[in-house]
């Protein structure tokens, strides 16, 4: 009898210790990565969507939760844009150097009632910032951020006929080396181009070295090749210039200043001077490649948070 | 009369599994074209050369899988189907306001022949059975974890116009053989496949309506 009480008790204190040692309670706080890279959004209206991505270690987070974001915004040294979140969207997973799985969530916003008809508002190494339910906040910098305003080109002087971006392979990793379009004016006068805009930080039309294309290149040729230059580099300074065309296919060529920015979705803002007056066309922002899964191996700045539950 | 049951029982278990025939979205795209031109995609390969491909596996062994590599990490360049077509058969501009996908790296599709079948856990797509880590090994995989996002863009289509927009892409082939046995009878047979896409590449295209 007394075996069988000692073998009970033995019994529970084992059960409850493994019990305890599975009931371990979580982390005391959840890991927040945010990664600085360059974007620009053309806004159409006020109803026009954009995402920034936060990585999260935790997916069900409080971060994660609509209901407890009370306010948002996207503010520089200077400016500041309130936004208004309408979605947040798990999109995906990274896993960081020291192994931890991050959920990536991507945070889409509107401009809460901003819309203004013409403009760049230019935000500097931006922050974005939310207040959370109970009075905590939250600010993570997301890099540089265009906001382009305006509405997607009118094809009443000229339009495109053909758009996509070439990529080549700059130490194994894949680098926008330039944008191939086909322009064709509708009334038969030369149109001159002034500038084209990308509105990325550090990553510049070399409009002076625009090429007509009498065959289309592959999407990962090199601009060297395609230019003729060996010595050409991706990170050689841009060449000022115009392009004037009435029909024609152009390789538009791209440098980066300072270092290679991993580029994958932009907007296109084209100055133009047609009948000696000035026009802009603008090309909505459009994905010309699949989202870099890793930017941080281009170089760009990992931010570290940490947020009590 | 007990093993005659069983090797009959056996023979309806090969005959059904046989008939099981799986695709994934990879073999809808326009053209697959591999970088070393000696490679193949497991639907090109000759019936001579999958024959000697399963010749190769060896002899019957009690349990488990025999496998061969046919590919092994091959890269491919291929054109995808056109994800979307827009047409203004009327007679003034028209904005048109477009929800697009992009992929995030990496994007895993398999596909199998004969008796080797997948499956979908989640939204991962797995070989069935014990094969699926045996050809993961081999062909060295390991998945990144990532999907799609939406994004929308506004574009203004001329009358008599149409808008299209295609994919291009990257990406990394294997393929192979395998065979399975229980008791020393074959139970599985086929072909399996992995297509991994690492890029893609998207372009618009605004041509006249003809």
């Amino acid at each position: 009898m007394k075996k069988v009480f000692v073998f009970l008790v033995v019994g529970y204190l084992v059960v409850g210790g493994i019990l305890l040692l599975l009931d371990e309670p979580s982390a005391p706080s959840v890991r927040i990565l945010s990664i600085e890279t360059p974007s620009a959004f053309l806004i159409t209206d006020d109803t026009e969507r954009f995402a920034f991505s936060l990585f999260l270690d935790d997916p069900d987070a409080f971060l994660t939760v609509m209901a407890n974001v009370t306010r948002a915004s996207i503010h520089d040294a200077e400016e500041t844009l309130a936004l208004l979140l309408v979605e947040i969207v798990r999109t995906g997973a990274i896993r960081s150097d020291d192994g931890i799985r991050y959920d990536e969530f991507r945070y889409v916003f509107t401009t809460d009632g901003v819309s203004i008809d013409v403009g760049t508002l230019t935000l500097e190494d931006a922050v974005l910032s939310f207040d959370y339910e109970g009075g905590t906040t939250g600010d993570y910098r997301v890099g540089d951020v265009d906001f382009v305003f305006g509405a997607p080109g009118d094809p009443r002087h000229f339009d495109f006929t053909r758009l996509y971006a070439v990529y080549e392979d700059v130490d194994g990793r894949d680098a926008l080396a330039g944008i191939v379009i086909g322009l064709e004016t509708k009334t038969g006068t030369p149109i001159h181009i002034l500038d084209v805009d990308l509105h990325i930080a550090d990553v510049i039309v070399s409009l002076g070295e625009a090429l007509e294309l009498d065959e289309l290149p592959a999407a990962d040729a090199s601009a060297a090749t395609l230019l003729g230059d060996p010595l050409r580099t991706l990170l050689d300074p841009p060449v000022g210039g115009t392009l004037s065309f009435v029909t024609g296919r152009y390789f538009l060529p791209v440098v980066h200043e300072g270092r290679i920015r991993p580029v994958a979705r932009f907007p296109i803002d084209i100055r133009y001077e047609y009948d000696g007056r000035e026009y802009r066309f603008l090309i909505d922002d459009f994905a010309f490649r699949s989202a870099f899964a890793d930017p941080a191996s281009y170089g760009e700045t990992i931010h570290r948070y940490e947020h009590l539950r | 009369m007990k093993k005659g049951l069983i090797v009959a029982f056996l023979s309806v278990l090969v005959l059904s599994l046989s008939l099981t025939v799986s695709a994934d979205e990879y073999q809808t795209y326009q053209e697959i074209v591999f970088v070393e031109e000696d490679e193949r995609l497991l639907q090109d390969v000759s019936t001579e050369d999958f024959a000697a491909a399963l010749a190769s596996l060896g002899g019957k062994k009690m349990f488990g899988w025999k496998l061969a590599v046919l590919t092994k990490k091959q890269e491919v360049e291929f054109l995808s189907e056109t994800k979307l077509k827009i047409f203004n058969n009327g007679y003034s501009t028209i904005k048109h306001d477009i929800t697009l996908s992009t992929k995030v790296e990496t994007k895993f599709q398999i596909s199998s022949t004969g008796s080797l079948g997948t499956t979908i856990s989640g939204d991962i797509k797995k070989f069935k059975g014990s094969i699926d880590g045996t050809i993961k090994t081999e062909i060295g995989y390991t998945r990144t974890e990532t999907a799609s996002e939406l994004y929308e863009f506004k574009i203004i289509v001329d009358p008599g116009t149409y808008v299209t927009i295609v994919m291009k892409g990257r990406g990394i082939v294997s393929n192979g053989v395998a065979r399975n046995y229980f008791c020393w009878i074959k139970i599985i047979e086929g072909g399996w496949e992995t297509f991994t896409v690492t890029t893609e590449y998207y372009e618009i295209v605004k041509e006249r309506i003809r």
